[in-house]
């Protein structure tokens, strides 16, 4: 054989291969978004859990501004703001803790031997958690606009989507950062998570404007994708909006871009470094800490 | 009968014990104070901003009062709801133990009970440390000398039994769902929330959702315990209600949701045991 048929036959061979990776992680992501897709709604109770009770708490804040007659909009910036909530409760508890539910449950372990990349298996669990998570976001968004009449003013829809995507996108982005830091940690973890609830509805404004916080405190806020997100969403919704708006959509967009960006390449260098770290330290397969 | 009494005693101990160690040894007692208090601390925040962005803090400082105080404790029903239902999620697909306390010669509500007066402890450190933030950081009208503390303890145990009792209703319901991470109890903490007249009166309820809010105990506990911290309630819907028949309410509503309780826990452990739905592990 020549060495340019050898050559040839290396690269054909590389090819197959890449082929067969790609092939191979692709049907790990649509696996691992399967089983949360379809496992969960096979659960009556979850449809309950997920779409009719978060609404009350949302309710709740309605209700506050009501009795103190706020304008019409706060109120849509509450259901904006419940909706958005479902996102952050995903992130926590579908995505940054799932790795550490996975090791108490045995799955990890089994994650680690197999022959694809964790990142495919975090990505199946982005999208099946999206896909869970937006049920539950447009069931309040949808009951909170029809119980409560609120009524939106798009001026520049593209604009809005476009932050709402980038929000998705640097919020999963940071859960896959988290998931790869938690994993490590044992009940510790468990309840910074917990922490990470009402602290963050409140720095982030999910309740009210952002801007409320004062001058400072946004920017700093502003590391969490939620709070320029939803303040984009809601300064493009309300024609009000501007006047309690934090800073530009455009700016909050070009940002929330950039946080994503930041975010997902973190995770990915995290997650390896995490991986490497608790192999050798054993806590990969810690349990019951 | 003694004997019986001090067997459960025991139980509630036991049980109270392993729960102040899950609850408690992950963190320092500086980091454990500060997870106690930066939560609730937060959600006062939450309702602080939304006061202070719509009245501008000029106005309604009393209604403000009402509100705070009956926040502060509210995170009782929110604690031991989520806290004695997730109990059953934790320990079944968690450390899954649930099977082996089943085999146990042990009661689920001694267990449950147990389990929850770690929480109360725990919860009674937050709502605690909430009040003085409250007295100092936004001047709320507390003061050591003018608490009625017979009307205090009084309505706070029967309270805590009634929230107990709901706790108790989500475990067994909890015996028959998949985990979900904790929505589906602070999802029910949240009906509670919204019915209860903790933000505001539950007059200015729709009017469907008013007699849920007259038939829970919460309504009532909450009420009482404002009159007791602050003197006054400061929300409209049951000032024309003396101390006396608060107390009666609070009373009789809460032995009916006790009797509820053990009732429909029973029959979701029936359910749960016939489907074998013990040793169930749900990897979502």
């Amino acid at each position: 054989m020549t060495e340019t048929e050898q050559f040839s036959r290396r690269q054909g061979r590389t090819r197959t291969n890449l082929r067969a990776i790609l092939n191979r992680n692709l049907r790990t992501v649509i696996a691992r978004s399967y089983v949360r897709i379809v496992g969960a709604n096979r659960e009556t109770s979850w449809i309950l859990g997920e779409t009719i009770l978060p609404l009350l708490t949302v309710s709740s804040f309605v209700f506050v501004y009501k009795m103190y007659k706020a304008p019409p909009e706060f109120i849509g910036y509450v259901v904006l703001g419940g909706a958005m909530s479902a996102y952050w409760f995903g992130m926590l508890w579908s995505m940054a803790m799932q790795f550490y539910w996975e090791k108490e449950m045995g799955n990890l372990e089994l994650y680690t031997m197999a022959p694809m990349s964790m990142m495919s298996i975090l990505a199946g669990m982005v999208i099946g958690g999206v896909v869970m998570t937006s049920t539950r976001a447009i069931a309040i968004l949808v009951a909170g606009t029809f119980i409560f009449g609120v009524q939106y003013d798009f001026q520049q829809p593209f604009l809005a989507a476009g932050a709402f995507v980038a929000t998705l996108i640097a919020l999963y982005g940071m859960g896959l950062m988290f998931s790869s830091i938690f994993f490590l940690t044992g009940r510790r973890g468990w309840h910074l998570m917990n922490l990470l609830q009402e602290p963050v509805f409140f720095a982030s404004g999910f309740f009210f404007p952002v801007k409320a916080l004062g001058s400072i405190a946004p920017f700093i806020t502003s590391l969490i994708p939620i709070t320029l997100g939803l303040d984009a969403i809601r300064q493009l919704a309300f024609p009000v909006g501007n006047n309690m708006g934090f800073l530009s959509p455009k700016t909050e967009l070009t940002i929330l871009i950039i946080l994503a960006g930041v975010f997902l390449i973190a995770a990915s260098a995290l997650l390896s470094r995490m991986e490497r770290s608790g192999k050798k330290s054993g806590k990969l397969l810690q349990r019951w800490q | 009968m003694r004997q019986k009494l001090a067997r459960a005693a025991r139980q509630i101990y036991y049980s109270a014990w392993v729960g102040w160690q899950m609850e408690s040894n992950w963190a320092n007692p500086i980091e454990f104070l500060t997870y106690a208090l930066v939560k609730p601390i937060c959600h006062v925040l939450i309702l602080v901003f939304i006061y202070k962005v719509v009245t501008g803090g000029e106005s309604q400082q009393n209604h403000f009062y009402g509100m705070f105080v009956g926040n502060a404790f509210f995170v009782f029903v929110a604690a031991l709801m989520t806290g004695i239902g997730e109990m059953i999620h934790t320990d079944r697909e968690h450390f899954r133990v649930l099977k082996y306390i089943y085999c146990a010669p042990l009661s689920m509500f001694t267990y449950l009970s147990g389990r929850g007066a770690t929480k109360v402890v725990l919860t009674g450190i937050s709502t605690l440390l909430m009040l003085i933030f409250g007295r100092y950081v936004f001047s709320v009208p507390i003061s050591l000398f003018t608490i009625n503390y017979p009307l205090l303890t009084i309505s706070f145990a029967l309270g805590l039994l009634g929230i107990v009792s709901f706790g108790v209703m989500v475990a067994g319901f909890f015996l028959i769902t998949a985990r979900h991470g904790g929505v589906l109890s602070v999802g029910i903490a949240g009906l509670f929330y919204l019915a209860s007249g903790t933000l505001f009166p539950i007059a200015d309820l729709p009017a469907w959702l008013q007699p849920i809010g007259k038939a829970i105990p919460i309504t009532y506990w909450i009420e009482l315990t404002r009159r007791a911290v602050l003197g006054a309630s400061y929300f409209e819907g049951l000032e024309h209600f003396s101390i006396g028949e608060l107390l009666g309410i609070l009373a009789a509503s809460t032995f009916v949701t006790i009797i509820a309780a053990v009732l429909f826990f029973r029959a979701m452990e029936r359910v749960a045991l016939s489907r074998e739905y013990i040793d169930r592990v749900t990897h979502y």
